[in-house]
């Protein structure tokens, strides 16, 4: 090839700039510290290093909300380790008060001390981190609990969010229950429709005030005062019922029943959806009282039985004044939680037997009704009677409609007196108040003398309805032969016991008087006889057994088997080792053995006294706190006692959602460390990816300066020596 | 019988032909550095003699009286290969055409930068960032919600300043186009006046000879033009030159018609269309010209009408705009404005018209309540429409004065937050990218530099050919200043030897005339 001159200068100028320009690359890179200003200089790296930047902004967020939910998570977990000391305040309280105490003054320093605490609980649940309220579920309101206090200024109920704690049982169904979540980096998935959040792919940094304080009661009813109803005025309502809230309007009227109709058609319009579907509904009785039921349903949605009340049912009722603030407010009691009401149990009352009540109704004196328990074969026809027949008394005694019995479905046996504490207890009817299922026991008895008592002598034993026997006793002669001698109708044994000659049956109330006219002492023989085949089978008995001359006395109890030859074992088994045996006598009845005493407990059985005081145990221990001091201050000792055990137990679960809380934490660390280690790996890839190598950098520099400054060494020989420079 | 004074009529003829040897390679030296300067040569022959009796003064059997009658030129001509020029002028309109699209893609580059300095993703993290913060706090608090609105407003002025640019960058080629259009037209009218000279020139030269200088001229002109396009030529036998660019003859040297190139209005077709006086259309196959209008009508997927399916400004034009619209749709769309047209996050600035990069700026209704987005949607089951309000549990919900309790679920914006991720986002109506808007803004930037490491690589292959071309072309048709420096002391020596042949001729007729019969004297 003929390299020419301007080849030469050409290649040269093209390298000189090459190298300027390759040093100046370098020199931006060491410079900058970056691998690349733009993606088209290395568009892989560009590439890659755009979505680390991307992870790293998301790393740094999600660091950022990590640390909102630790802060959240340590005061709510502070918040329930306070709560838990201050149950344990309370349970110790109550317990003092039930046990030390004797004075209605004392129990009110208790029930007192005890409302203190219930505020003081409600203060905790009300703690907020940054604003926001821990306990109040997605609202915002710094105070999502609150006590209200009844007509006297104590304490009586706890509001979440506005609703009575009790009003519903389903901790989701009050208002503010969805979590609020923060986006953690685990993903977190959106339903595109619902806007719900996949709660695996997120952490909550909220809780739900009912949920950890509970919520509902064992049932309750909402008690509206009909009287206090005025005509022409509009109503307006929140009515709870089976944990669904609906709302209400209403006109009032003079009329109480129209008012009743009213509600009622309102309600019912408002739970028609849920009533067809078998779930309950809210009905209101003749009284105002609102309770829940629902229908029985079979498969196919047909109606099988109508208006079943629910047994653990909760209704309340809340005036809304957002919805209609010129409405008037209804007068409601909402008793769910601790009523002092009483109820007599008609349904377990004996047909035809009489039963007394005290009834005391405020301040007033005590006065007892004596009422029977009507008799008929329709159970509810029956209790309807019986209660009528109580309503009748109570009106003779208090006056016209001052104290009245409730004959609601759900109420039925509640006295009340409107505006007035009622107190009833059953007046002691022992041996008339049966129990509920009694064993058909038939006595029979003989007359028993003592024969050893029978001195020389006549003696005269009249027998009633019947003639006299004379028997006239020489010394050594014995009075069985003389008697039995004497008359051919009756017999006596050797043991003095007298019965009839020809079929050996019994006879009592025969009496024998010496010469003198002094009578002879004389005893009963009685045997008892169990009729097995009037048992219901399956149901259990209980029998009072006394032997021994009354010495040793035994409550047994079994269960009727099928047939009576089973319930026969079954009670011969409750009777092994007493020495009490059973013999046939006729059919299916059995005769315990001689000198034993059977008979039907006398006393009414625990499981259905006659008179109870209602006790609703609230399922929210700020509520149960307020109730156990509403119960002192009425010097209710057992209901206080059984809010312990209550206590006891919710204390137990807030340790569970403590160390629920626990694990939470240790899942906000494990994720800080996890995001903290992304972070550090996503940095070095960055570096990897993005910064300069400074080392090779700085060297290759070095060598595009030594060869730039080389080549312009060079320059002054580019253009070499010709062969001009050789002519001479 | 030679004539006597032949020798001397021969060695006059070698003394002019060794001068303008010498001549000539003084004029190849002396333009050693002159740009398209095509080495020449005097082409040397043999004088021939004729065996024509009647010219004879010879004998009868041979011609050997007119013998060596020695040398003669037919002219000067220059060395050049035609192959290396065509190779060297495709290679160049490569090159050019690369350059040109490198140009501007970096322009673009450097606009959309998010490495040196904060770009898109950076603007879009500034809107997720913000959004989280605000998914933290409560949904009525306005100072957070307003650092929301903020980002998405600094996102939507970034996108507004990138019109603005990439318009900028539109119309500064527009403009270049226009000139070079204008150039390639005076720089025709310049070959046109060339080829006339040409023309007169050729007619006192001999056949086979051209007017070299202004061949080279010519040549210039040439190998300028290719960089504009895709050239060919061929030659008149009156030595004019015909030239197509383009495919289409843009100088006729027959007819003496120049084809001037016009350039269309651009913005009354929104397209660089750029076609012949005549009305042909060009078609550019190279050349900077190729670049330009592929980089100005190159919109990819979205491309209509006279466009190409090149990604150029056009494409970027389009992605941005893509990229404008499809969040602002997104981010409308989560937030409830296909139901309710005030739930608008963003809008077009024009009433009515869709939103673009230029256009998007944030909807009226949430610059005066930034709380907007933070309200709770829930399904009013009466109207069965979604409403909206900062407490769901109120049952009047769109009333917010009934309430002050705020939900604090921020499920809204959470759904919002949740469309950073969402992967079925579809860019373009032609489907041009499915992805998240993360990705979008990726795939946007390694686009792009993939597509300038392609031209860069492109150009850099063809600058290494040309390099090549230029060097072979020198080998055949450069100066080397030995080779010159060798011919002139060839052509010196020459010039010597002959001039001592004319003093050996002289000493001949000296002792001829002075010499010859002077016998005795």
């Amino acid at each position: 090839m003929r390299i020419t001159n301007p080849t030469i200068l050409r290649g040269y100028n093209r390298d000189l700039n090459r190298l300027l320009n390759l040093k100046s690359q370098t020199e931006k890179r060491i410079t900058s510290g970056r691998k690349f200003a733009r993606a088209s200089e290395a568009p892989l790296s560009a590439a890659k290093a755009l979505n680390v930047r991307k992870s790293l902004y998301y790393s740094a967020q999600h660091k950022e909300n990590l640390k909102v939910a630790n802060k959240f998570y340590t005061e709510a977990e502070t918040s329930l380790i306070q709560v838990s000391e201050k149950m344990a305040t309370i349970r110790e309280t109550i317990i003092a008060a039930v046990n030390t105490t004797k004075n209605i003054e004392d129990y009110n320093i208790y029930a007192q001390q005890l409302e203190t605490n219930a505020r003081e609980l409600c203060a905790i649940f009300n703690t907020d981190s940054a604003g926001r309220a821990i306990f109040g579920g997605e609202s915002d309101d710094t105070s999502p609990f609150e006590i209200i206090n009844d007509a006297n200024g104590n304490a009586s109920t706890v509001l979440y969010h506005g609703i009575p704690v009790n009003a519903m049982s389903d901790y989701k169904s009050f208002p503010y229950t969805k979590e609020v979540n923060l986006d953690i980096g685990l993903g977190m998935d959106i339903d595109q429709e619902t806007q719900e959040v996949d709660p695996q792919s997120v952490l909550k940094i909220s809780f739900i005030g009912t949920q950890v304080s509970g919520c509902g009661a064992q049932y309750g009813v909402a008690d509206v005062d009909l009287s206090k109803i005025k005509p022409n005025r509009s109503y307006c309502i929140d009515v709870y019922a089976g944990n669904i809230k609906k709302t209400i309007t209403f006109m009032g009227s003079a009329d109480q029943a129209t008012n009743v109709q009213n509600i009622n058609d309102a309600m019912a319009a408002a739970y028609s959806k849920e009533r067809a579907y078998g779930k309950g509904y809210p009905k209101m009785d003749d009284q105002g009282v609102i309770a829940l039921f629902k229908d029985e349903l079979d498969e196919d949605g047909n109606v099988t039985k109508a208006e079943v009340p629910v047994e653990d049912g909760i209704c309340c009722v809340v005036n809304n004044k957002d919805k209609n603030p010129r409405a008037e407010d209804l007068v409601v009691d909402n008793d769910s939680g601790y009523t002092n009401k009483f109820k007599v149990n008609v349904e377990n009352l004996e047909e035809g037997q009489s039963y007394s009540l005290e009834v005391k109704v405020g301040d007033g004196e005590s006065k007892t009704i004596t009422f029977s328990a009507a008799t008929d074969d329709d159970p509810e026809k029956r209790d309807k009677a019986t209660l009528d027949n109580i309503q009748k008394e109570l009106d003779a005694a208090f006056g016209e409609g001052v104290v009245n019995i409730s004959k609601g479905k759900v109420t039925q046996g509640i006295i009340t007196s409107e505006g007035n504490k009622v107190k009833v207890s059953a007046v002691d009817n022992k041996g008339v108040s049966p129990s509920a299922v009694k064993a058909d026991i038939t006595t029979e008895s003989t007359t028993k003398f003592d024969t050893t008592k029978f001195a020389a002598g006549t003696y005269t034993f009249s027998v009633p309805g019947g003639a006299d026997i004379t028997v006239t006793l020489a010394d050594g002669e014995n009075i069985v032969d003389k008697f039995n001698a004497a008359n051919n109708t009756y017999s006596m044994n050797t043991n003095g016991v007298i019965t009839k000659k020809d079929d050996g049956s019994y006879i009592s109330g025969i009496t024998c008087k010496d010469a003198a006219g002094a009578s002879v002492a004389a005893s009963r023989k009685t045997d008892y006889s169990i009729d097995l085949g009037t048992m219901i089978p399956g149901a259990y008995y209980e029998l009072k057994v006394v032997t021994g001359n009354g010495t040793d006395v035994k409550n047994i109890s079994f269960k009727a088997g099928d047939t009576p030859a089973d319930t026969l074992k079954s009670i011969r088994d409750a009777l092994d080792g007493t020495g009490v045996t059973l013999t046939n006598t006729k059919d299916d009845i059995y005769k315990f053995s001689d000198g034993v005493a059977v008979a039907n407990p006398i006393a009414a059985s625990k499981e259905n006294p006659v008179v109870q005081r209602e006790s609703i145990y609230s399922n929210n221990y700020i509520q149960l706190t307020l109730d156990a001091a509403r119960a002192l201050r009425q010097g209710d000792i057992e209901y206080a006692t059984g809010c312990i055990d209550r206590i006891v137990t919710a204390n137990e679960n807030l340790l569970v959602e403590i160390a629920d809380l626990g694990c939470n934490e240790d899942f906000i660390s494990f994720n800080i460390d996890r995001i903290t280690t992304r972070e550090e790996n996503l940095q070095e890839r960055q570096v990897d990816l993005e910064a300069t190598d400074a080392k090779s950098e700085i060297t290759l520099w070095k060598t595009y300066e030594a060869m730039y400054n080389a080549c312009l060494q060079m320059s002054s020989s580019v253009v070499p020596n010709s062969i001009f420079n050789y002519i001479k | 019988m030679r004539p006597t004074f032949l020798g001397f009529e021969t060695q006059k003829r070698t003394l002019q032909i060794a001068q303008k040897n010498l001549d000539i390679t003084g004029n190849n030296i002396s333009n050693i550095n002159t740009p398209g300067y095509t080495r020449q040569r005097v082409d040397l022959y043999s004088m021939y003699v004729s065996g024509n009796r009647s010219l004879r003064w010879s004998s009868k059997t041979n011609n050997l009286s007119m013998q060596g009658q020695g040398v003669n030129a037919y002219g000067v001509s220059q060395i050049r290969d035609i192959f290396i020029d065509k190779r060297y002028r495709e290679n160049v309109a490569v090159e050019a055409e690369t350059n040109t699209k490198v140009q501007i893609l970096s322009e673009i580059e450097d606009m959309l930068d998010n490495f040196e300095t904060d770009g898109l993703q950076h603007y879009t993290t500034q809107l997720f960032d913000a959004l989280q913060d605000y998914s933290a706090e409560k949904p009525d608090s306005t100072e957070v919600a307003t650092i929301v609105v903020n980002a998405a407003k600094n996102l939507c002025r970034a996108l507004n300043v990138y019109d603005e640019q990439i318009k900028e960058i539109e119309y500064t080629y527009v403009h270049e186009l226009s000139d070079s259009v204008d150039y390639i037209n005076n720089m025709v009218a310049d070959m046109k006046a060339l080829n006339d000279k040409i023309a007169r020139e050729k007619i006192h030269l001999g056949e086979g000879y051209d007017p070299n200088e202004l061949c080279d001229e010519m040549n210039l002109y040439i190998d300028e033009m290719a960089t504009y396009g895709n050239i060919e030529f061929n030659r008149n036998d009156d030595g004019t030159y015909n030239v197509m660019l383009g495919g289409v003859t843009i100088l006729d040297g027959e007819t003496g018609k120049t084809n001037r190139l016009i350039m269309k209005d651009y913005d009354n077709y929104g397209l660089a269309i750029v076609q012949y006086e005549s009305g042909h259309p060009t078609d550019f196959t190279s050349g900077s010209l190729k670049g330009y209008i592929d980089m100005l009508n190159g919109n990819g997927v979205y491309a209509s009408g006279g466009q190409n399916s090149v990604h150029g400004i056009a494409y970027y034009k389009s992605a941005l705009n893509e990229f404008a619209r499809t969040v602002a749709n997104t981010f409308n769309n989560a937030n409830g404005a296909a139901e309710d047209k005030s739930r608008m996050m963003f809008e077009s600035s024009i009433d009515g018209a869709l939103i673009t990069a230029g256009n998007i700026h944030i909807a009226d209704t949430w610059k005066d309540d930034p709380t907007m987005i933070g309200k709770v949607r829930t399904l009013d089951p009466i109207t069965g429409l979604y409403k909206y309000g900062f407490d769901e549990n109120k049952d009047d919900i769109k009333d917010d004065e009934t309430s002050n309790l705020v939900n604090l679920q921020n499920s809204n914006i959470k759904y919002l937050i949740s469309q950073f991720d969402n992967k079925n986002i579809k860019f373009g109506n032609c489907h041009d990218f499915q992805g998240s808007i993360y990705e979008y803004i990726s795939f946007i930037s390694n686009r792009l530099g993939q597509d300038i490491d392609y031209e860069i690589s492109r150009q850099e292959t063809a600058e290494v050919t040309v390099n090549g071309l230029l060097d072979a072309r020198d080998d055949v048709s450069g100066v080397q200043m030995d080779e010159e420096g060798i011919n002139m002391l060839n052509y010196q020596k020459w010039y010597n030897a002959s001039s001592r042949m004319v003093t050996a001729l002289d000493d001949l007729l000296d002792k001829l005339i002075n010499g010859t019969g002077r016998v005795g004297l």
